[in-house]
């Protein structure tokens, strides 16, 4: 599994943190050189290698063309025992919502922490306003390697702090008592009556029960204050979007333009998000260190080709991810999704339409 | 010092589990009764009563009835049934409800034909030489005292609901065991068990009289906490299903649980290199029958790792699964399935692992090794996962501990098999069987255990016996 590298882990790192991403002033050749050194990197990985030998890949990426080329990995290649690693692993990224703990951690190297925690900073930074409080409806991160396994409460994301790490108060309201995860709703909403503009945060099938029993109240976040959420919409059957940012309004006082949600896994070391401010939170921008692109099911499902579809048609979701230093990051996804706004550039925005399978 | 502290910490002391006068079972009386919940009476979807456990016939007509009696009456009952399900309305109907194919329907009616045999119905009754209908029909000797088997009384049997055959079981065990039951119809399929009280209307009898069937919709508490404070509860699902309906069940009830469980075939060396096509009849129609989506089914296969050899093996396994669609019909094979196995072929492609054409709607693959890993996700729909170890006993240690084993199927000299048996005994499986056995045709344990026995209560009478 683990290989001796060519580049080392250092310089990889070096060369990936110069790249920040942004979300105007992207920069086409900047980030097709940083595909191609991961590309390189990645082939490390004698799977990889031979999947590239194996097909009609480039030997170098130099045009946003190379990267449909690009043998893709499935992203439940990454859980287990991760024969795609390029490196012995240090530690895991923690995602719940599994039924089995081993299931829901990636492996990775401390390396490939920093970066995925750094790059997860600098994209929360740029989506979000500059709140003061941010009250997370998860485990604090002391807490987290020790919640018992197996755990499918979706309260456990070690990756999480990244995101809210930059705010002058940040308390996390879910411990483990004897019966599984407990919220504190009264500290919850002790918390959220606190001066200064304050973001509430978790996934929305918890923040939409706890908007329910705080509705006899009302909160004002702040001219601020946002609603943020991530780990997906799954639990909300029933709950259309607009009802939650409704409720929300209702609630907290928070508009639907502060309102955003991240679109992440666990496998990506950043993700895709609305910014506060943006039209409809429902279209994620792409930050300028990530590409993604769909692929149509039927070929997949019929003759296992990955076959790219047209914009704005809908497909399965291909992240590539040239800061993944732990794994190939040309990631086949099973979201269905909807890109527009051309290949590479502020304008993309991706579109959740729905699972695909797994 | 002992006997220090008040009574009651003294009596928990002594008594521990006894708990005789601590344990209380409610009425649950739900104050309303969820949309869609109706009870079949004379054919009709009625209401079920206020106190919904009223619905729960009792079996004191079954108590009076000779086990004899019962198992003549099941014979033709349980045949007039599978000729029901036969009819050719019934059959498309059942196809619609269940997603299987006709010929497997026709496969699981033919189990349920055999279910309702003489022989099977007497051998239910067999816990190794103890004859259970004995006890049953009255009191025997044993070490010093007497002993009787009585039924547990009126229960609730909540339905899996993926195969026919799989409802029949339950109805089968409770009649036998001379109880009466509330048989929950699994949502997707209302279908079967109304075909069955259909026939058990025409056939008047004490095993039709305690017969109900009903349904609601699952995640009624109220309505589950009251019928599930009866005399017992049967369960059929997986594993979260079964925790949610423990909860409910009140603590004076008897819970006979049935997990989501599967099993996994050995193949050894030696067979490897002496098959033939009647044994990969047998292997394939073990890996097709439900489409693996049975308790039964096998999902897994260890092959002893034997080169060149073994990818032959695997190859010719791959043609024969392929081939016995044309005998046995693929079911429904739901869209998001469908595209997680083309996924999981694409992958084992990479790795160079899928031994069967991706084209085909069934699967082989050959991987190496075996660990773990290999038991967090499962493929279904006609799908061989197969894995090659040094030795069968590497494969054993890893499948042996989990907790969903239900059997090893064995494809291996019989002497071998011998061997292994006694290693097997010590794992998690409950059967040890063949290839082309997997679908049980005889009255095994169930889960482990005899499901007769399960639904009994034994009596001791412990006076001197006064004419001695």
């Amino acid at each position: 599994m683990a290989q001796d590298k060519n580049i080392s882990t250092s310089e990889t790192l070096t060369n990936s943190l110069s790249f920040q991403p942004i979300f105007s002033g992207y920069d086409t050749s900047e980030f097709l050189e940083s595909v191609n050194q991961a590309y390189q990197h990645w082939q490390q990985n004698e799977h990889y290698q031979d999947r590239v030998h194996s097909s009609s890949t480039p030997e170098r990426v130099s045009s946003l063309e190379d990267l449909y080329k690009l043998p893709t990995v499935d992203m439940a290649e990454f859980k287990g025992q991760n024969p795609l690693a390029i490196s012995e692993p240090d530690r895991y990224v923690t995602t719940s919502g599994t039924s089995s703990g081993t299931r829901g951690r990636i492996p990775v190297t401390e390396d490939g922490w920093v970066l995925r925690h750094q790059n997860s900073q600098n994209i929360a930074a740029a989506v979000l306003p500059d709140i003061d409080n941010a009250a997370v409806l998860s485990l604090p991160p002391e807490l987290v390697e020790k919640a018992p396994e197996p755990h499918s409460s979706r309260y456990i994301f070690n990756i999480l702090p990244s995101y809210f790490e930059q705010f002058d108060d940040t308390e996390y309201f879910i411990e483990f008592g004897e019966n599984g995860p407990d919220l504190d709703i009264e500290g919850l909403s002790r918390y959220l009556a606190k001066d200064g503009d304050t973001g509430i945060a978790g996934v929305p099938s918890k923040i939409y029960p706890v908007m329910q029993k705080l509705k006899e109240e009302r909160y004002d976040l702040g001219e601020d204050g946002t609603v943020i959420t991530g780990g997906g919409w799954k639990g909300m059957d029933g709950v259309p979007n607009d009802e939650f940012r409704e409720l929300a309004k209702e609630v907290f006082n928070v508009d639907e333009d502060h309102h955003t949600d991240f679109y992440a896994a666990t496998e990506f070391t950043g993700f895709f998000a609305n910014k506060v401010g943006d039209d409809d939170p429902d279209l994620k921008r792409v930050p300028s260190n990530m590409f993604a692109y769909t692929v149509d099911e039927d070929a997949l499902l019929l003759e296992g080709e990955v076959e790219r579809t047209e914009e704005g048609e809908e497909g399965l979701l291909v992240v590539i991810d040239p800061l993944n230093i732990d794994a190939p990051g040309v990631i086949l996804t099973d979201d269905v999704v909807r890109k527009t706004g051309g290949e590479y550039g502020e304008d993309v925005r991706i579109e959740h339409v729905g699972r695909g399978s797994m | 010092m002992a006997r220090q502290g008040d009574t009651e910490g003294i009596r928990a002391g002594y008594r521990g589990g006894c708990g005789a006068d601590t344990l209380q079972t409610e009425d649950h009386i739900p104050s309303s009764l969820p949309d869609g919940a109706y009870v079949l009476q004379e054919g009709e979807r009625v209401d079920f009563p206020e106190d919904p456990r009223e619905a729960i016939p009792d079996n004191y007509a079954l108590r009076d009835t000779s086990s004899e009696e019962i198992i003549e009456y099941l014979e033709t009952a349980i045949t007039k049934f599978a000729d029901k399900l036969l009819e050719e309305d019934n059959l498309g109907e059942l196809q619609e409800v269940t997603g299987e194919s006709k010929d497997m329907l026709r496969y699981d009616i033919s189990i349920i034909r055999d279910m309702g045999s003489r022989e099977y119905l007497e051998g239910l009754l067999q816990m190794g030489e103890t004859d259970l209908s004995e006890y049953i029909e009255g009191w025997q000797k044993a070490q010093g005292y007497d002993e009787r088997a009585v039924p547990l009384g009126k229960g609730v049997n909540v339905n899996a609901g993926h195969n026919v055959a799989a409802v029949i079981a339950p109805e089968i065990w409770r009649a036998v065991s001379k109880n009466a039951v509330m048989h929950k119809m699994p949502s997707s399929d209302q279908f079967t068990l109304e075909k069955l009280d259909e026939t058990y209307r025409e056939n008047p009898h004490p095993v039709a009289d305690t017969f109900k069937a009903g349904y609601w919709p699952g995640g009624s508490k109220e309505l589950e906490r009251n019928l599930f404070s009866a005399d017992y509860v049967m369960a059929w699902g997986d594993d979260p299903t079964i925790d949610s309906i423990k909860e409910k069940v009140a603590p004076t009830t008897n819970f006979v649980p049935f997990h989501f469980e599967f099993g996994a075939y050995l193949v050894d060396a030696e067979t490897q290199e002496n098959y033939d096509k009647e044994l990969l009849g047998r292997i394939v129609a073990d890996f097709s029958w439900g489409d693996q989506l049975l308790c039964f089914s096998p999902l897994l296969m260890a092959v002893e790792d034997h080169g060149d050899i073994t990818d032959a093996f695997l190859e010719d396994v791959a043609e024969a699964l392929e081939a016995y669609r044309e005998e046995m019909e693929l079911g429904t094979v739901p869209r998001d399935e469908k595209m997680k196995i083309a996924r999981e072929k694409k992958t084992a492609q990479s790795y160079g692992e899928l031994v069967s054409d991706f084209k085909n709607q069934t699967t082989v693959v050959l991987r190496d090794g075996f660990s773990e890993n290999d038991l967090y996700e499962f493929f279904n729909f006609r799908f061989i996962d197969a894995h090659k170890v040094d030795s069968l006993e590497d494969a054993i240690s890893v499948l042996g501990d989990n907790e969903n084993l239900q059997e090893f199927i064995l494809a291996t000299d019989p002497n071998y098999g011998d061997d292994l048996r006694d290693q097997l005994v010590h794992t998690n499986a409950k059967r040890i069987t063949a290839p082309g056995r997997a679908p049980p045709r005889q009255p095994i344990p169930w889960d482990g255990r005899h499901p007769i026995n399960q639904l009994l209560k034994w009596v001791s009478d412990e006076r001197p016996n006064y004419s001695e």
